[in-house]
């Protein structure tokens, strides 16, 4: 199902515990691409076949926010899911986040069961 | 302390125990009170304990069944055990002032101020070491560790700001910063907890005008929060 993610966050070190819980939740095979930025995700999502963009909010350059907005003002990649993982996320943000097209929100620190569900949830979409 | 000092200190202490659980299955000790007074009463408790596990080696040398005519240390050994107390060997680092290694991060809404974490560096690489499940030596250098403490600043300013509003209310953070030695002033200090962590200690502090006035139960401030 998700067999290529994009994975967008400034750090390395959230990048790879994206990877992890996105490896733990069943998804080892998947080809992971890494963006710092939503410049570089945009770019990656607009020259690859991607399944999932999973991305903090938070970024210099490009912001999640407006990844986000990039993302399903594209007529051709309207379609693909995004999940944003951030440490900024409370009910108002879910809310804002979920209004502009956002498949599931979650909440740093994050960890593979949420993301698990979190897949569940955008898979029943 | 006021009550919205209280609050300030449970949703701090809360943001740092919870990360650092959930990030590197790490348990915090709030300490209360002074520092100085916390480091002063473990040093001294340290003594005591080296020295009552000294009496016991001295005791335990004295119960053995030696022939009381033979000397333990033959002439000429210069252990230094001959007394029957055995050298305690003290840790590597004792006493050894570390490096600290500082992040921090911009609070943009619905209050302004920052958030300051300093590390002690061995914490600092021991932590980068568990957040990463163990690290290659090529991978254990200082930007995969300013990257890691960068990490955590963003996700405790997060968990911190919203354990601090309500729900329904917008709130911002700033990109993280990070560096080595001399930590830069903080803004107004509001707040300042330290956690024993393993026998390190990380100081959380924050900072800035709104959170000063915060804590002094500004009307204007409470409305910003409420």
């Amino acid at each position: 199902m998700f067999q290529t993610i994009i994975v967008a966050d400034d750090s390395v070190t959230a990048r790879m515990i994206i990877k992890r819980c996105l490896e733990i939740a069943g998804l080892c095979d998947a080809k992971f691409l890494d963006a710092r930025d939503g410049t570089e995700a945009l770019e990656l999502a607009k020259n690859n076949k991607v399944d999932l963009l999973v991305t903090d909010l938070n970024m210099p350059k490009m912001d999640g926010r407006s990844l986000l907005k990039h993302i399903k003002a594209s007529p051709r990649l309207f379609d693909l899911p995004v999940l944003v993982v951030s440490s900024l996320t409370n009910q108002a943000k879910i809310d804002e986040l979920k209004g502009l097209g956002a498949a599931a929100v979650l909440g740093k620190p994050i960890s593979p069961v949420e993301i698990s569900e979190a897949l569940k949830s955008i898979t029943n979409e | 302390m006021s009550v919205n000092e209280k609050q300030l200190k449970r949703c701090l202490a809360q943001a740092v125990s919870r990360t650092l659980e959930s990030m590197a299955f790490e348990q915090g000790e709030l300490i209360e009170g002074s520092l100085e007074q916390y480091l002063a009463d473990k040093e001294k408790n340290l003594n005591s304990l080296l020295s009552s596990q000294a009496v016991e080696t001295a005791d335990s040398s004295d119960k053995c069944d030696l022939d009381p005519n033979e000397e333990a240390y033959p002439p000429g050994d210069s252990s230094g055990e001959a007394d029957g107390v055995s050298e305690i060997e003290m840790p590597l680092t004792a006493g050894i002032i570390e490096e600290e290694l500082w992040t921090s991060i911009s609070i943009l809404k619905p209050l302004r101020g920052e958030m300051i974490l300093i590390f002690p560096s061995l914490y600092a690489g021991k932590l980068t070491e568990a957040i990463y499940g163990g690290l290659s030596d090529t991978d254990s250098n200082e930007v995969t560790v300013n990257d890691a403490v960068a990490e955590v600043i963003n996700i405790i300013a997060g968990c911190f700001i919203q354990e601090l509003i309500p729900s329904n209310k917008r709130f911002e953070l700033g990109l993280p910063n990070t560096g080595w030695g001399e930590v830069p002033p903080a803004e107004a200090k509001a707040l300042e907890l330290n956690f024993d962590i393993g026998g390190h200690i990380l100081t959380a502090i924050v900072g800035g005008e709104d959170f000063q006035n915060y804590v002094r139960e500004n009307d204007k401030i409470q409305e910003k929060v409420s």
